[in-house]
């Protein structure tokens, strides 16, 4: 009898491990294409003046070469800001940025989720409308908030905007709705004012949600070059970002571009690939509930 | 005599009823007590969200241009009756629409069938989650820096299959087309799929043992078990996937938008840029509305 068991089993487990290799395969084949414009970006950075010129575009670089980035250093050592400057202004934009957006954003998910304050489901459903709407048509309208507040040609251009971040209020809320509610009731009987509640539990559970918050907007203000353009007229205000975009131009200098992309989007792709575990563990309940 | 007693019992009853609130004002003041904490965001919110939103319904009602942003003479529905009738605008988001629309469905069977695979058990399966999950985070880096670069109408994707394949005859038949088409749905479709992993995740296993019991196969109990589960989600993506297209930055609509706003066309069409997006986005609520009232049937 036990003899036939283990029998079934083996077999069981033969099976599996057999369609185990086709989902593999399967999965494989697609997942070529989601790693294929990685690859080709870091292709494409050690690429010579010649092959980037080819007509269609080739994957694969012939020749690599690190001339791309020899030319990146030449034109960041003839800026008129020194390099430096602008490097600053990106990291303390970014910084500030990020801490100012995920305080606001804990702040308000966290009465949003377990509070039952009048207006409430108004507000959560005016943030879940308000996230499909294109940026592009506010865009006038938000250049005149701007400069009525006067925030023009100062760090708060850059900053200040990250107060209303909607996809990250609505992660955070998603998330907290995960975490029962017994557990907020026991800190209350235990006397915890509701600034308590909100740092002592809602915070330290908050962490991985607030990891992919910080993932998902880090690449764009890291990156930030928009505001810069439009709102910044001091030189000495602008971001690397901004500066990133102004080495292009001119057919000499587009092997220096590829070398410039390929550098700023390596910090955001380290980022992911360091915090990548708590990033899918808050996706994979961020969309339950 | 007796309506006096009745009032009297009445008021004491509200002082009973008064007394309880008593007791249901400390939650309530806990409650006022979150609103503060809520206040920050929402006047960012409603500086930098509602209220440009609003102003965009009234510029649209302007001829507005760069040169006079807060003026312009009032012009009624004249820049949307413009956008409609001049065939370039009007076909263009017709165009884009009908394509939103014809997507949709491609990405959420696609972004299913992905993610009952990387449900299942096989070797790999942490580095395949995150080799699916690296469009979400890298879309808006990757895809601006190589759009930024001339690399003009050919895709990243179309060289994929000549070159990875070696030119053989595969590629022959199929060409850089549907490397380009698979491409672009797999880019699309990576949060629909972590929406339906978070989703299918949820399903109890009891479920399906009880269906193993009674001896259906995988395909059955995906039919039957898994599919009405996460019916809810399968809605969500498609609306998900639709707002998505919908507001791609590769969209031609976007490209008009930029168009109308950019100084190059010698004055700035902010009115009409405005009046477009409206009449756009309009379109996609109505869709999504009737969407859900069609569904709504089936969810319940």
């Amino acid at each position: 009898m036990a003899q036939v068991d283990i029998d079934y089993l083996k077999r069981a487990k033969k099976r599996r491990d057999y369609s185990g290799g086709a989902i593999s395969i399967i999965l494989g084949l697609f997942g070529i294409f989601s790693l294929w414009p990685l690859l080709y970006m870091f292709m494409t950075a050690f690429k010579p003046l010649e092959e980037l010129m080819l007509y269609p575009p080739k994957f694969f670089v012939m020749n690599p070469t690190l001339k791309n980035f020899q030319d990146m250093v030449t034109v960041t050592a003839n800026t008129t800001v020194p390099f430096t400057r602008y490097l600053f202004n990106t990291v303390l934009i970014t910084v500030v940025y990020l801490f100012v957006m995920i305080l606001v954003a804990t702040m308000a998910c966290y009465p949003l989720s377990k509070h039952n304050f009048p207006g409430r489901n108004f507000l959560f459903s005016t943030i879940t409308i308000a996230m499909m709407f294109v940026t592009a048509a506010t865009s006038v309208p938000s250049y005149l908030i701007i400069n009525g507040l006067g925030l023009p040609n100062t760090y708060f251009a850059y900053i200040i905007p990250g107060l209303a971040n909607t996809t990250g209020v609505f992660l955070l809320k998603q998330f907290l709705d995960g975490v029962p509610n017994e557990i907020f009731e026991a800190g209350k009987i235990d006397g915890a004012s509701e600034w308590q509640l909100y740092t002592k539990i809602a915070i330290p559970l908050l962490k991985n949600a607030q990891a992919t918050i910080i993932i998902l907007s880090f690449g764009g203000i890291w990156g930030e070059s928009g505001v810069a353009g439009s709102y910044i007229y001091d030189e000495q205000l602008r971001t690397l970002g901004w500066f990133m975009g102004t080495i292009g131009g001119g057919l000499a200098r587009t092997g220096a571009t590829t070398a410039a992309g390929l550098i700023m989007s390596l910090p955001t792709i380290i980022m992911f690939v360091v915090q990548q575990t708590k990033v899918m563990d808050t996706m994979a309940h961020s969309g339950i509930k | 005599m007796s309506k006096n007693v009745k009032t009297v019992k009445i008021k004491k009853i509200q002082a009973q009823q008064a007394n309880n609130y008593g007791v249901v004002s400390f939650e309530r003041k806990r409650n006022l007590e979150g609103l503060l904490f809520v206040i920050p965001w929402l006047i960012g919110f409603i500086w930098f969200v509602l209220v440009p939103l609003v102003l965009s319904i009234r510029i649209s009602f302007f001829k507005t241009t760069l040169a006079d942003l807060y003026g312009g003479d009032f012009i009624g529905f004249n820049n949307y009756v413009e956008i409609i009738q001049n065939p370039r605008y009007g076909e263009t988001i017709w165009n884009s629409f009908l394509n939103s629309l014809y997507q949709v469905p491609v990405v959420v069977g696609f972004s299913l069938f992905v993610a009952v695979l990387l449900k299942q058990k096989f070797p790999g399966r942490t580095a395949f989650r995150v080799v699916f999950f690296i469009p979400v985070i890298l879309a808006g880096v990757i895809m601006s820096y190589l759009f930024g670069q001339d690399v003009g109408s050919v895709s990243v994707f179309s060289s994929l299959l000549t070159e990875a394949t070696g030119n053989n005859f595969i590629a022959m038949i199929f060409g850089g087309g549907l490397s380009s088409q698979i491409g672009s749905i797999m880019w699309k479709s990576s949060v629909e799929i972590l929406i339906f992993l978070a989703a299918l995740q949820s399903v109890p296993d009891i479920l399906y043992e009880v269906v193993e019991l009674d001896g259906a196969t995988a395909w059955e109990s995906f039919w039957h078990v898994t599919l009405p589960y996460i019916s809810p989600f399968v809605i969500l993506n498609a609306i998900y996937a639709l707002v998505d297209s919908f507001v791609d930055s590769s969209n031609p609509v976007m490209g008009l938008l930029t168009e109308l706003t950019s100084s190059a066309s010698g004055e700035s069409y902010y009115g009409m840029a405005s009046a477009l997006s409206w009449i756009y986005m309009l379109l996609a609520l109505l869709t999504i509305l009737l969407f859900v009232l069609i569904t709504r049937r089936w969810l319940k």
